[in-house]
């Protein structure tokens, strides 16, 4: 079908009135200035080891995502029950002490190897998505849960390994997907985990394409990845991860004035209204003492003290998300965007008692990138000096 | 604006077929998602804080003896797992949903089917708790609270009763509208 469109593209590019438009000296002109941007936006050649870190680090945090109920999902507590009893639970349980390495790491408890409950829903009364056209209570049965961990294991360990992607990845992808789909269904929406079943999707579409258009054995990891259009399959696996994590920023970003109708920026000092509904919120879950708070001091410096500021301060927010695509033009601005957005959901968080700690986490792993920098810094001196940043000469990754 | 973004998306998928560079990607998804709003997971357009103004709302689930205005919240997250951000997204959802089938908005539904949406809700919640091995009170009610700005930078809550459980202990067409009384007025 592709093929068919992109000759339908070239017979439509012959044609003599869109040929005599596409060769008129601006659009060329504008072509060649514009070329040498978008292929900067291509990413550079990843080095083996970064490939690794990302595999492994991605693999845990699936694993964290995943449904797969006890005892995955207080993994970490009977652990170190046995090996210290009680002193994780005392650690966890006091935000002080949770929050410790906060900013700009996460809590100490979003970190720990669990994995999530599992799905308990019988029905799914408000399908979304996929839910429209299979029923995904099945992610619910005893036994599909039982049999759940036998599954996603193996394929997390083989993609930790770079081995048979083109089978984990689809699996992988299919149980996130599927599995949040269903805790969608159930006519409230969740925004924790949209990222994430993105950038998996967007890992099985490239392995795929490589499987089937490219060398099969290079994306079963069976041998050396050759290029293919100057990248290897691990390149581009990394470049449409890391192209997933800046979209949802940058759709979050972009939504705001077109909703408001652009009045987001002179209204933004209304997020105070927010603070004092999430504080309710918080409240009225579970009718915890410590968010019974009448007046919310955030939301009086919002609304009453300092308007003018807070509209400042927040629409700073919003350009970041509109521009957040700006950190895949180099690796420098990776980390530096990478780090503002840690910075800007610690803000969220602070303020609102918002916080997005899945995409905080890919941030990391795929922005911030701390392995190449430590390389970079320590180790660069053996790479030949005349190459810039990014433009080594990476190994390819098996 | 579906007809830009649709056009956005076809021109984005032209180019990035035609040029295989990968930036082509960034508004062929992002006019997806907003295109697709939250209907087709894992696309969402993230409508989180994307029109602030000076009102806003929340719900809760309250038990009362004998008038549903002088109630007592309990704590749902606790009794069937639905945090009151949940509550607040059902509500929507299912008030939408009764609406459609009535063929009219939502906006539009009147308090006697206010209350007979929010009852069907209220059921929903009795069935998540006993999946849960929990067990609501006999007596409940749905209860929304619109967080409103002043001029002055404050803000005022106002309270009203959705519906109830047993029905026939709300007033018909009763929504107890008033302000919630343990907050009145902060300016």
């Amino acid at each position: 079908m592709l093929e068919a469109l992109k000759d339908r593209c070239s017979r439509l590019r012959r044609h003599p009135l869109v040929a005599r438009c596409v060769e008129h000296p601006f659009w060329r002109h504008l072509a060649q200035r514009l070329r040498p941007i978008a292929r900067q936006f291509d990413g550079p050649r990843f080095h083996r080891f970064e490939i690794v870190f990302m595999r492994v680090l991605f693999a845990y945090v699936v694993y964290q995502s995943m449904p797969l109920g006890d005892p995955f999902s207080s993994g970490a507590m009977t652990l170190s029950n046995h090996l210290a009893p009680g002193k994780l639970q005392e650690i966890v349980s006091d935000p002080a002490r949770d929050n410790a390495l906060r900013p700009p790491l996460l809590p100490i408890s979003q970190m720990l190897p669990n994995s999530e409950a599992a799905l308990t829903y019988q029905d799914q009364n408000k399908p979304n998505g996929i839910a429209n056209l299979v029923d995904l209570t099945f992610f619910s049965k005893p036994a599909f849960i039982n049999a759940l961990p036998w599954i996603v294991i193996p394929c997390l360990l083989l993609y930790a390994a770079g081995i048979g992607l083109p089978v984990a990845l689809p699996l992988l992808t299919l149980f996130s997907i599927g599995s949040r789909t269903l805790y969608n269904s159930q006519g409230y929406i969740h925004h924790g985990y949209q990222m994430l079943s993105l950038i998996l999707l967007a890992q099985t579409i490239v392995v795929l394409w490589h499987t089937f258009r490219g060398d099969w054995r290079a994306a079963f990891g069976f041998r050396r990845a050759e290029r293919h259009q100057g990248r290897t399959v691990w390149d581009w696996m990394i470049r449409y991860s890391q192209w997933m994590i800046i979209i949802c920023y940058v759709i979050a970003g972009v939504i705001k004035p077109i909703r408001s109708d652009g009045e987001w920026f002179k209204n933004s000092h209304y997020i105070g209204i927010q603070v004092v509904k999430t504080h309710r919120q918080n409240y009225y879950s579970s009718l915890e003492e410590k968010w019974n708070i009448p007046e919310p001091e955030v939301a009086k410096f919002m609304l009453k003290d300092h308007p003018n500021l807070v509209r400042i301060f927040l629409s700073c927010g919003v350009l970041l998300e509109i521009f957040a695509f700006l950190a895949l033009y180099n690796r420098f601005l990776s980390l530096l965007i990478g780090f503002a957005l840690v910075l800007f959901h610690y803000f969220n968080d602070l303020m609102m008692g918002l916080y997005f700690y899945g995409n905080e986490k890919l941030d990391w792993i795929f922005l911030i990138n701390l392995p190449f920098w430590i390389w970079w810094l320590f180790f660069r001196r053996r790479v030949r000096q005349e190459q810039e940043v990014g433009e080594v000469e990476p190994a390819a990754a098996v | 604006m579906d007809g830009l973004f649709g056009l956005i998306a076809v021109v984005s998928l032209i180019g990035w077929i035609a040029t295989r560079y990968s930036i082509w990607c960034l508004p062929f998804v992002v006019s997806l998602a907003i295109l697709a709003e939250d209907d087709f997971y894992p696309l969402s357009y993230f409508p989180m804080y994307s029109d602030p103004d000076e009102s806003e709302n929340y719900l809760y689930v309250a038990t009362f003896d004998e008038d549903p205005t002088k109630h007592e919240p309990i704590p749902i997250r606790d009794l069937t797992g639905l945090s009151a951000p949940k509550v607040k997204k059902m509500w929507k959802s299912y008030a939408r949903d009764f609406a459609d089938d009535l063929g009219k908005k939502d906006t539009k539904l009147t308090e006697k089917e206010v209350n007979e949406a929010a009852e069907i809700l209220l059921d929903e919640f009795r069935e998540v708790a006993e999946d849960r091995g929990q067990e609501l009170p006999d007596h409940l009610a749905l209860v929304e609270i619109w967080i409103v700005g002043t001029d002055e930078g404050g803000w005022t809550e106002n309270l009203r009763i959705l519906g109830a459980q047993p029905a026939e202990l709300l007033e018909p067409g009763h929504t107890g509208i008033g302000m919630k009384p343990e907050v009145a007025r902060t300016d």
